[in-house]
């Protein structure tokens, strides 16, 4: 006979919860009470008035089979949601409540973009009035259907262990001050980490409902928020990792998008739009923020008058339907850009389809319209704006960089190239992160330095409290207090003397953040796949960790060179995986995990979309083919040929060749 | 129609929808495809008109000079078009007269919609006209971009 459990997540803090046989809702699987078929119609109508009395969210009824070890549900999802996550967490346990108590000192002269008493109070009053709209929904005057567009414009998700909270990283750039508050709040209201995203953002796994507003206050002290970190809105602008920093940049694309962030938010017209829209921009001719797979992509350049303007690109984007984008102006002047966009999301508040949610983002329109109709009507929308309109004259550009704090960076230092080359003998170690983590910097005498957030068989973009507090104690000491976020997950100091990068790498040597291998095949992308998110279809980040030890135990790594290997645990591609050169993609096939691979995806100035190379691997059978590919690149490729440049010239017919041929 | 002003102080007004069949008078408000017909028959006061949500305003565009109310519909409080809608009569086609949200929409979109041109808003069942008084008198900080742009009207609507 059919048995069935109750399960529900309890609103006030987004746990699993199931009803025991005391009628109660328990957060302990393991006191679920199995109902019989012809029970059930009675005890759910009972969990529904819960749901209406607003204890518990998303009451429903679970399919379980009864093991040796008493119930199980069937499918993968609620299993983890009762026994989950399935990997090691840095502190298993509960949520601590006996952290050190918050102080705002911690916070005092936060960003890098300056913020004055107007923007504090921006954020504080933000926070206020989701307060309030918290208090309304404990209360029950919000129904979850009203309150959840609420919550997720404040960055917070109900996922399956609890809700999940992502914080904005404008453009990926913080400050000191700023990291030491997320490890305070990584301490005191979740479980002592937290995971840095492909979108330059980070995410708290493990928050309650009823601590969200004292968090958003703690943050709003740090000019820090969660605002359109989700929802059908402008999200979190995300740019290059090396912005102002860089050595081949053309324009700070900082300064644009902290324009971008600031006409976003809360804007009146564009907050409830068909779906999520991803503004991405870079000022190097090199593209390292991915632009073209982005709803709207800007590359920032200058004309041959030396006048600065943007390229714009529209409707690239991943999830189910991978588009690159289309180039919709070749030249736009500085001072169009928010006439402009605001013109492209005119059109698409208007007309992007709200009727399928996997239709609804730009990229479906304009392949609808056809590119050339969507363009002549964004330039009509665009002239029928009012002259004086939301342009940006050079006043307000200038006013707005001015809030930037500019690194004082010594523009008299000599090259240290030979003593780097004499520490290089010395310390083989040094040398390898030298090469592979340590990138050129504009200004002579300094580097960028890349932090590793992916130890071999660790979990990628995690870092704890701990890691948190160091790498804002080491900004501090040799970056002028930056910090970025890379949208590979890892982080980076983007201003550090030449004759400070062996101290640093001294620092850095005994700790997890080490590993030199930027861009290498086990500096790999991952979502959270089915160990958090609620949507997913596989997990993800197991599998990221067999991968990264097994090519981390291979020999020759070195010699695999530059290869992006991502992991999405869902067609959602939260991992990338189509712009990967090896993009995996956990699929469930009969109730067992199954990863796609697809091959020849890039993000950068080529960007393409992988091709599926064949059907699907189990988990085991993923890491071997995997390894094969890798083989048969080593084996084939041409005298220093790169992995993505092989792929391009042989295509993947020597690939699909060593994976099914023996069948 | 019982209808919130700009300050969500509740107004009892003279607008009534029109009903199919009957004779179109003035005060009435309309619906797109009896909109022109009724027009011709109402010599004299003022005239509304019902933009539903897979409308364009375009289509409303000729007959702005003689239309006093425009309500524009939510289906769902997510359903953004109106903000659009709203933001392109006023800036794009430079009608003066009322804007009206009608429908599924939540006090927490008060600002918002008087921020892209709307001037009254008609109370849905579920949220009552006391519930609109605190968002209308939320006095909110902006940003500093914002402050120097003045986004959220244009110069005609600053003006009213
Ligand atoms: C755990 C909670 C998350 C949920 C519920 C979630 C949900 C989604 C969904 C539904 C999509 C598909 C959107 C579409 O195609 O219309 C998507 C895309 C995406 N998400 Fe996530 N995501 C989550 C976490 C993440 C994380 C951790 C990252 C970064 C590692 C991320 C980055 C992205 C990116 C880059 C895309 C693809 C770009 C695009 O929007 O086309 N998301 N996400
Ligand atoms: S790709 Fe899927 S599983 Fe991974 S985070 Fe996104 S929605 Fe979740």
């Amino acid at each position: 006979m059919d048995i069935k459990v109750i399960g529900a997540s309890r609103l006030c803090d987004g746990v699993s919860v199931w009803l025991d046989s005391r009628q109660d809702w328990s957060p302990d699987f393991s006191r679920a009470r199995a109902f019989l078929d012809t029970e059930i119609a009675d005890v759910f109508a009972r969990a529904q008035r819960d749901e209406q009395a607003n204890l518990v969210v998303d009451a429903r009824v679970i399919e379980v089979e009864r093991g040796d070890a008493g119930i199980l549900p069937s499918v993968a999802r609620e299993k983890m949601r009762a026994f989950g996550p399935s990997i090691a967490t840095p502190e298993h346990g509960v949520v601590s409540t006996n952290a050190p108590p918050l102080t705002k000192t911690l916070a005092a002269a936060a960003g890098v973009y300056r913020y004055d008493e107007h923007e504090r109070q921006f954020l504080r009053d933000r926070a206020a009035i989701f307060r309030d709209q918290v208090r309304r929904r404990l209360s029950g005057e919000l129904s979850e259907d009203e309150f959840k567009p609420l919550r997720l414009m404040n960055g917070l998700y109900l996922q399956l262990h609890g809700y999940m909270l992502r914080v904005a990283m404008p453009y990926g750039g913080m400050s000191a001050a700023q990291m030491r508050c997320l490890a305070a709040l990584a301490r005191r209201f979740d479980r002592g980490y937290g995971h840095f995203t492909t979108r330059q953002n980070i995410q708290f796994n493990w928050i309650r409902l009823q601590d969200v507003p004292d968090i958003l206050d703690f943050l709003a002290e740090a000019d820090l928020h969660a605002i359109q970190t989700s929802g059908n809105c402008v999200r979190n602008v995300t740019t290059d990792h090396f912005a102002g920093a860089a050595a081949d940049e053309i324009v700070d694309p900082r300064l644009y998008a902290e324009v971008l962030r600031q006409w976003s938010t809360d804007h009146p017209e564009l907050t409830y739009l068909p779906r999520k829209f991803k503004i991405a921009m870079t000022g190097s001719p090199v593209d390292r923020a991915a632009v073209r797979v982005h709803d709207i992509g800007l590359l920032a350049y200058r004309n041959a008058e030396g006048e600065t303007g943007f390229q714009v690109y529209g409707g690239g984007g991943l999830g189910r339907t991978p588009v690159i984008g289309v180039k919709v102006r070749h030249w736009l002047p500085e001072a169009d850009l928010l006439r402009y966009v605001e013109a492209i999301l005119r059109v698409y508040n208007a007309m992007g389809r709200r009727d399928n949610i996997y239709k609804a983002r730009i990229k479906i329109l304009i392949r609808d319209l056809k590119p050339d109709v969507f363009i002549a009507m964004i330039e009509d929308e665009f002239a029928a704006m009012e002259p004086a309109y939301c342009r940006l004259e050079p006043e307000i550009i200038a006013a707005v960089s001015e809030r930037f704090v500019q690194p004082s960076l010594q523009n008299d230092l000599p090259s240290s190239s030979p003593d780097l080359a004499a520490q290089r003998e010395r310390e083989p170690g040094f040398s390898d992160w030298l090469d592979n983590n340590v990138f050129p910097h504009r200004q002579k005498g300094y580097r960028s330095v890349a932090l590793s957030l992916k130890p071999p068989g660790g979990v990628p973009g995690d870092a704890t409290a701990d890691e948190m507090d160091l790498i804002a104690d080491l900004a501090e000491k040799h970056a002028f207090g930056e910090i970025r976020v890379a949208h590979q997950q890892n982080l980076v100091l983007p201003h550090v003397r030449e004759d400070a990068l062996l101290d640093l790498w001294r620092s850095l040597r005994g700790t997890q953040l080490a590993e030199a291998h930027i861009g290498l095949i086990t500096d790999i992308i991952s979502c959270p796949g089915m160990d958090y998110c609620a949507l997913a279809t596989a997990r993800s980040i197991p599998l990221a960790q067999r991968l990264s030890r097994h090519f981390s135990d291979r020999s020759d790594r070195p010699a695999i060179g530059p290869l992006d290997l991502h992991v999405s645990g869902c067609i959602n591609a939260c991992g990338h995986h189509h712009v990967a050169h090896i993009g995996l993609l956990g699929l469930e096939k009969n109730g067992e995990e199954s990863y796609q691979i697809t091959l020849g995806g890039s993000a950068d100035e080529q960007a393409a979309i992988g091709e599926i190379v064949g059907p699907a691997f189990s988990a085991d059978e993923a890491v071997e083919a995997v390894d094969q590919i890798v083989s048969v690149y080593l084996r084939e490729r041409a005298h220093k040929e790169t992995f993505i440049a092989f792929y391009r010239r042989v295509g993947a017919e020597p690939f699909k060749e060593a994976l099914y041929a023996r069948a | 129609m019982r209808a919130l002003d700009r300050q969500a102080f509740v107004t009892d007004d003279l607008w009534r929808l029109h009903e199919d069949g009957a004779p179109p008078q003035a005060n009435d408000v309309f619906r797109a495809p009896s909109l022109a017909d009724a027009l011709e028959k109402i010599s004299a006061g003022p005239v509304g008109a019902w933009l539903p949500p897979d409308q364009s305003v375009d289509a409303l565009a000729p007959f702005l000079q003689r239309l006093s109310l425009i309500c524009i519909e939510f289906p769902k409080f997510r359903d953004g078009r109106g903000f659009t809608a709203a933001r392109r009569l006023r800036q794009s086609h430079g009608f003066t007269g009322d804007i009206r949200a009608v429908g599924r929409v939540l006090p927490d979109q008060f600002q918002a919609l008087i921020a892209c041109g709307f001037s009254s808003v008609a109370p849905p069942e579920n949220h009552p006209p006391d519930a609109w008084r605190p968002a209308a008198a939320a006095e909110a900080a902006r940003p500093f971009l914002l402050r120097m742009i003045g986004r959220a009207m244009t110069t005609k609507d600053a003006a009213r």
